[in-house]
Formats: C-alpha cells, structure tokens, sequence
C-alpha cells in the first residue's frame, strides 16, 4: 500500500523555483532518505507536502486521499507528522505539556502515551518539567520527535535530524528512529549525513537544485559514483 | 486621613479591576495572534449597551447581562476575525491594525446614529447602605465589581495556562508552525482567541456599565486604559496585565486625589512612557525561555 | 438686421406689462412675505440631532412637532398649516451654515433656535443682522441675549442670574442652612457662564464657598470630593450635566460623603440621573416647567402623545426639552395669531412684544410650561423656575421659584 505518493511537486519562492516537479512515492512501512546538497530543495519539499509552503503546482496523497489542498493541521491530523529542521518546540512549555499539547494531531486515531515516548528517549522522563526553552539540543530533537511521534502517525518527515548534534546524541536518534520504523512507521528521512541516511533507509532519492537527480536502493546510492559527485557537489571531484 | 486613603486605595483598585479585564482581552487576542485589537473599546461599548439593553430596556435581571453579554460580544468578535481579518492574514501588520482602528470607529459612530442620547445610564447591580470599616467605606456595587473582575481575570488566566484550549493558544503564540504540526488549526484558535477577547470586552462592558453609563467616549476610555495597562504588563502576560490593570488604577487614584483629577489621564501617560523607556517589556513580563 | 417694427415694439412693452401685473396681482405675489404662502407658514429651527448634544435638539424638534401638528389638526393658524423645517446643527459652523440656509434659500418666516447655547452663540451676530423674527427657546448664553434685539425672543430659560438666586435659595429649603457651600462647576461653556452668576450672587449674600471644576463628560470626581471632604463642605451646587452629576454624586457616597445635600443646575435634572446614583432621594434642582414628566395628569397625556408620535420613548425622555419645545411652539403660533392675520415680518415683531400670557392652554394644547409674556423692553418670556426634588426615587417639583 502506498503512503505518500508525490506527483509533479512545484515550489517557487516568487520567481525562484525550490523544487521542480518532483514525484516520489513511499511504501506504508518502508523508509525513504531524501538526500542532497544545502539549496537542493528539501525542505521545501517536505513543507510543502505537510502544507507549511504553498505549492505552485503538483498532487499530494496519502493513503489514496488528495490532501494537495488541505492546511498543515488538517494533514497532520490524518496522520502525517514532521519532524521540522528548526524543531518549532515551544519555549515556555515543559517537555510534559509540549507532548500533551501534541497529542491533539491524533485526532480520531488513539494517541500514543506519554510512557511510550519516555521509553524511547528516557532523558525526556528525566526532564517532563523542564521547559522546552532550557532543554540541550539533542534533548531537544528528542522532543521534537516525541511530539511528532506521540500522535500516533502512520507516516514520519524528519527534516535533517542530526544538523548540529553530537555524535553521542546521533547515535541515540538512530536507535530510535529504527524503532520508530520496526513499530511498523513509514519514515520520510531529509538527511545530509551519510552515516545515519545508510542506517535507516532502505531507498533514496537525490535532489540536486530542486530536481530529482537519482533514486535506488541506498547500497547502491552509496556506492553511485555520480550520485556521490552530486551528493559532495563538484569541488570533491 | 488613613480613612481618606482607605477610600481612595478602593476606588483605585475597583477601576483598576476593570482595567484590567479590559487589557486581559486586549493581551489575549495579542498573545495568540499578534494582533493589537484597537476595536476592543467600541466592543466593550456594545457590552454595555447590551446590559443596557437587557437590565433597562427589556427589564431583564441582571445575571442575564452577565451572562449573555460576554457569549453575544465574543460571537461578534469571531465573526469580524472571520469575515475582516481572515482576509487580512497574509497582509502586514499595521494593514491589520488600521483595520481594528477604523473598525473600533466604525462601531462608535454605528451606535451614535443608531442611539441619539448624550448618555445611556444603566443602574448598578446592587444598591443599599455601603460597609463601613473604621470610616472606610466599601458599597456592594464595589465589591462585586473588585471581586467580578478579578475572579473572571483569574479564571481566564487558569483557562489560558491549564485549559486545552489555552494551551492551543499559548501553543499558537509561541510557534505557530509548531502549533499546525501538533494538529492545531490557525483559523480554529485565532477564531477562539478573537470570541474569548470579545468575551473579556464585553464583559468589561457589562462591569463599567453602570459605573460610567454607556457612550461613544466609553469606548476610547476603555482601549486607552486597557491598552496602558497591557503594556505596563508586558502585553504578552496575561497577569501582567491583570497587575498592570490595578497599578494603574490605584495610581491614577492617588493622583487624582493628591495632585488633581486632571493629572488621572496624565499620569497613566506618564506611568506608559516609563515603563517603555526603563522596561519596555514591561513591569510583570511572562518567564522568558531561551529560544529555540 | 431687420429693425424692430412699432408693433413689434407695442406688443412686447404690453405683453411685458401685463405678465409683470399679472405676477405682481397673483396670490404667489401678496405671499411675497418669506415663508408664507396661501395655505402654509414656514417655521425654521436648528439644532442638534446627533452627537453629544443630541439630548437638547432631538427632544426640541419633537416638541415642536407634537405641538404644531395639534394646531395643524385644529385648523391651523390664519388658514394656514405650519410647516416645521428642521435643520441638523451641532457645532457653530453648521449652526451658522443650517440658519443662513434657512433665511436665504428656504425663505422661512420665523427662526427657532433649538440649539442649545452654542448654535445660538454662532447665530446671534446673523440673525441681528438680517432682523429675522429669532426664537431663542434653550440657549443661556449672553451672546444671543446682550445686547438686547428686537427681533430676537427668548423662552423659558431664564437668565442665568435669576437661575442662580434660585439654586442658592434651594438649600435653605425645609429649614436647612448649610454650613459650607462647595461649587462643582464644568469647565467648558455652559456652566462656566452659571459659574459667574453664582459666584456673584454668592458674594452678594456673604456665603462662604470653595470652587472645584471637572473638564466635560468627567466620570472622576475624587480630587474635587475629597477637597470638599477636607473642607468639611455640607452642600454643593453642581453645574453641569446630569450624567456628570450623577456620576459625582455616585461617587461621592462611595467615599463616604452620604451627607452632601447637592442642588443641581436645571441642565442636569433629568430622570436618567436616578438609575446613574441609585438612591437619589433627597437631591434637589430646578426645572424649567411647572411640573416633572409624569407628576401631573397634563405632563403624563403629553407624554403618551409624544410617544404615540415617535412610537417608543428614548430613555431619558420626556426632558424639559421636550415640554418647552412643544410650549414654545404654541408662542410662536400664538404671535403669529395675534398679528390679526397680517403675516409679515414687522406685524409679527410687534404682536410678539405685546403677547401676555401665551401657551399652549390658549390654543386648546395642554398646560405644561410657565406662560409666557414680554414687552417691546424686554423680550424674556418667562422668569419662573420649578423647585424640584427626588422623592421616592423620582422627581417632583414641589414649589415654583417666583422672579426675584
């Protein structure tokens, strides 16, 4: 079954096209990796799928259903959530109300517990009082993602999960977006890291200046000599 | 002279009550969608007029203004969030604003046609013999009011930090990307935040009623002090205009008591330019987080 | 170019002649007077209809209206209709421009001035000049009455000095004799004007007051109260209008001074001051009329005629706007009666000054304002105030204060 089926997506800032038609589709349960240089487009791409940009042109489905049309809060109710680049947290909320508040995207579907959240990043358990605005920014990304996480969607965008992260940290968001998947989550992952794009995809599509440039299953996206020379840009060549 | 004090301290505390109700409306609408309501006046007017029309005109009691003229004010307010400023969402601020001003103007002059009379008076909920305590004297009209207002800015207060509702307000005033990622809809909440601030005005209507009759110049009194009250609090705090609301009330008393009645305008300028040259976040902003 | 023949000549001089008696022969042409034809009288008034002085005008036009159309009913006046040309005027400006409009375009036969002192005031120089008949039913101020006109009339305002003799006398009504006069005076025209007046008569009967002013529409009081508070003042004179009198007085109980006894000026004694206060029993003013709305059988069967006319009863009224609009309407009908029909301009200044007695009871109208009379010296119609007080929550009047 087909979760997200992106057809002819157009972005354009004025007269600066970001994204230029790109179509993609992702399994229900399987996980994509949308790889690509800074000012390839990514971003816009997911924003404009979940309705945070207007799209110039192009058809969004999710699970059959047109949702091209339809305001961030009305897809993120149907069980689309993103994992925003900026994370979008809420300074002045604690770690407890933030994933509480959350839990309104899941609408009809039942949300998932607060416990099931503090069971995947129990440093969160440690800090449910703590506000948002005082968190470090790995505990942050961790919230980040228990709140996209704690409406129960059945699809997940992470928008660049590592940027600015330790290593340490990196690890422990590994872990756990692969759990997030083995609960049977479809993932759309935005990545410029290598290491955690190999880890959780099974498929990748390279975007270079707002075009699709490459898609295939990740060992191959690896080993893709071009795909690599667009990925690192021409200056590596 | 204590007793004089006494006295004026009351007087202070029960404008000062209901300044701050009228700036808790203003904030509220502020706070969730960052927009100044300069048409909050001209909606407290309508309060008014709507307890004039149910206590004096159709000889309704009393509970009924209270209880229907907040719900009816705050469904006029949604309704001008729908059908003005929806439209107005994407223009820039001040677009927005001009709005709300001309919008305030157009409802003042709307009543004035419609109402020809220097004063619409409406009776205070209770009369009788004032409470003396050691010659400080108390009425029960003054004491409903103190104890109304602040009981219903306090409840707004509780509805804002623990309510679901709220929470999607605050949620929406933070971040607003954030919050249509947690599946809150921005028309639903600005819709809301524009009833609940309508609400408050009108409320503020039905309390100032019968303390200074229902006109056009009710209105300007109205934004003026709620407005100087909000930003004494911070505009962006919902106690702070609740205490921004009552220090100016008390100060504006003192003045006119011990300098002249003509300084109680002065002075609430006065207390507005400092507070923006010495603290222009005013002087009981909200807890600031770092940013995320 | 062919020259004009002598026939041609004698035929346009005689067709000339004759359209110029035709016209001059023609009823159009013996109405040539302003403002009257053969079967009407034009009346023209001014004052406000909307705005904050809307409480004087709306209330004059509706008096004014009640009461001509009654004489209209009967008959008329001289076989005419009166017409009433209202126009709206609320500053000076478009006090001056609804007068001129009136005189020099509508061609009106009398000017009423239902405006209050400030259209009056922008009036006054205009309508001296041009010498239209001027009746000035509710402005106090000096600039329309000094110095004195003989086309302009005056009606049952009384002069603010006969007005002040009145307020002071109240407080010693029911044996009372305060112990310290406070004065709580508006700082804008009207009670500014009271203000002197009192102040001179306070002087001249050696009574010892302190003054304290409040800027208009004022809804704080606290300065002024706890000077007077401090001045252990007794009684206090409150000029101004009734929304500030009753918000003074609200206030005044609420800082503990239950035992002021307040005398108001007529522009505040109104029955929309008694929800402001609550409990208003015991304050006292002066009325412009004999009786209150509703204290006796002829001010209540004014009052359902003026509501059968404007079909529901704006709060607040009947005022005394209203009672002496319609009273001051049967004058003016009167004067032209008197005239013994011949409706010109010099007839009706002359019938006006010798008018005695005139109102609405001579006219088949009903007996609710002072009758007024004047003189070729002095055109005030009327010098006679009622005492009024609020008795179980509503006013009365309980004695009429005489010319002193």
């Amino acid at each position: 079954m087909i979760a997200l089926r992106v057809t002819d997506l157009r972005v354009a800032y004025g007269q600066v096209v970001a994204v230029h038609d790109l179509s993609l589709t992702i399994e229900a349960g399987d996980a994509l990796v949308l790889l690509g240089p800074n000012g390839a487009g990514k971003t816009s791409a997911v924003e404009a799928i979940v309705g945070l940009l207007p799209k110039r042109r192009g058809k969004v489905e999710f699970f059959g259903e047109d949702i091209s049309a339809m305001n961030t809060s009305a897809i993120v109710r149907k069980g689309l959530a993103l994992v925003p680049q900026w994370r979008e947290l809420f300074p002045t909320f604690s770690v407890e109300e933030t994933l509480i508040a959350a839990t309104t995207a899941a609408d009809k579907r039942e949300p998932k517990s607060l416990e099931s959240i503090y069971d995947l990043f129990p440093v969160l358990q440690a800090r449910r009082q703590q506000l948002a605005g005082s968190l470090s920014g790995g505990e942050q990304q961790m919230l980040a993602i228990g709140r996209a996480l704690v409406a129960n969607p059945k699809l997940l965008l992470l928008d660049e999960p590592s940027s600015g992260l330790a290593s340490g940290v990196m690890r422990t968001l590994i872990q756990a977006i692969k759990r997030i998947r083995q609960s049977g989550v479809a993932i759309l992952l935005v990545e410029q890291n290598m290491e955690i794009a190999r880890s959780v995809g099974d498929r990748c599509c390279m975007l270079a200046a707002g075009t699709l440039a490459w898609q295939g299953p990740m060992q191959e996206a690896i080993k893709h000599d071009e795909a690599a020379r667009i990925y690192f840009g021409d200056t590596r060549a | 002279m204590l007793a004089e004090l006494g006295n004026i301290l009351i007087a202070g505390i029960k404008f000062g009550a209901i300044y701050a109700l009228a700036a808790l409306g203003l904030v509220v609408i502020h706070k969730a969608t960052k927009t100044v309501n300069f048409a909050h006046g001209a909606f407290a007017m309508l309060g008014a007029f709507g307890s004039f029309l149910i206590v004096v005109h159709w000889q309704g009691p009393y509970w009924l203004a209270y209880l229907l003229v907040p719900i009816l004010i705050g469904i006029i307010a949604a309704l001008i969030e729908f059908l003005i400023l929806r439209p107005l969402r994407r223009a820039d601020m001040f677009t927005v604003v001009i709005a709300t001003v001309f919008l305030g103007i157009a409802l003042g002059e709307a009543f004035r046609l419609i109402y020809n009379t220097e004063l619409l008076a409406v009776p205070g909920m209770f009369v009788g013999a004032p409470f003396v305590v050691s010659r400080v004297f108390v009425t029960k009209e003054t004491l409903w009011v103190i104890a109304g207002a602040l009981v219903t800015a306090l409840a707004c207060v509780m509805l804002f930090h623990h309510g679901k509702i709220g929470r999607g307000m605050r949620a929406m005033a933070s971040n607003v990307r954030g919050a249509q990622l947690c599946g809150y809809s921005v028309d639903r909440v600005y819709m809301f935040a524009w009833f609940l601030g309508g609400a408050l005005a009108g409320l503020t209507g039905v309390f100032v009623a019968p303390i200074t009759g229902v006109s056009v110049e009710l209105s300007i009194a109205v934004i003026t002090a709620g407005f100087v009250a909000g930003v004494i609090g911070g505009f962006d705090s919902l106690r702070g205009a609740i205490l921004g609301g009552l220090l100016l009330g008390v100060v504006e008393s003192l003045a006119a008591a011990y300098v002249s009645s003509a300084m109680k305008n002065c002075v609430s300028f006065i207390l507005l330019f400092f507070v923006l040259m010495w603290r222009p976040e005013g002087l009981f902003p909200e807890r600031v987080a770092r940013r995320v | 170019m062919r020259h004009p023949s002598f026939h041609h000549l004698m035929t346009f001089t005689f067709s000339a002649l004759v359209g110029f008696g035709f016209v001059m022969n023609s009823p159009l042409a013996r109405a040539q007077e302003p403002g009257i034809s053969a079967t009407e009288i034009t009346v023209g008034a001014i004052g406000a209809l909307t705005g904050p002085l809307a409480f004087i005008g709306t209330p004059g036009r509706d008096g004014l209206t009640l009461a001509f159309n009654e004489i209209n009913e009967r008959g008329g006046v001289c076989g005419r209709k009166i017409r009433l040309q209202y126009e709206h005027a609320s500053s000076p400006a478009e006090s001056i421009a609804a007068v001129k409009k009136l005189v020099e375009q509508d061609k009106i036969f009398v000017l009423i001035l239902a405006s209050g002192s400030t259209g009056a005031a922008a009036a006054a120089d205009y309508v001296r000049e041009v010498g239209v008949p001027t009746y000035n039913l509710y402005g106090s101020t000096p600039i329309i009455r000094k110095p004195f006109s003989k086309n302009v009339y005056h009606g049952a305002i009384v002069p603010v000095e006969v007005a002040s003799l009145g307020l002071i006398s109240m407080f010693y009504d029911g044996g009372n004799a305060p112990k310290k006069f406070g004065v709580l005076a508006g700082t804008y025209a009207f009670p500014q004007a009271t203000l002197k007046a009192v102040e001179e008569a306070l002087k001249v009967k050696n009574i010892n007051y302190i003054v304290e002013q409040f800027d208009q529409t004022a809804r704080d009081y606290t300065s002024q109260l706890v000077s007077f508070s401090r001045q252990q003042v007794d009684a206090v004179l409150f000029l101004g209008s009734f929304s500030e009198a009753g918000f003074a007085i609200k206030q005044s109980r609420e800082l503990g001074m239950s035992q002021i006894r307040w005398v108001l000026d007529g522009s505040a004694v109104s029955r929309a001051i008694i929800p402001i206060i609550g409990d208003a029993n015991g304050i006292r003013g002066y009325f412009n009329t004999p009786a209150f709305p509703g204290q006796t059988e002829a001010v209540r069967e004014f009052e359902s005629r003026l509501k059968t006319l404007l079909g529901s009863m704006p709060q607040g009224r009947p005022n005394n706007y209203d009672i002496i609009g319609y009273g001051s309407a049967y004058v003016v009908a009167l004067a032209a009666k008197s005239t013994g029909c011949q409706l010109t301009r010099a007839k009706l200044l002359d019938a006006w000054s010798n008018l005695k007695n005139a109102g609405p009871t001579q006219l088949g109208g009903l007996d609710i304002t002072f009758p007024e009379s004047f003189t070729p010296a002095d055109h005030q119609g009327n010098y006679r105030l009622g005492a009024a007080i609020v008795k179980n929550g509503v006013w009365e009047v309980y004695r009429v204060l005489e010319k002193p």
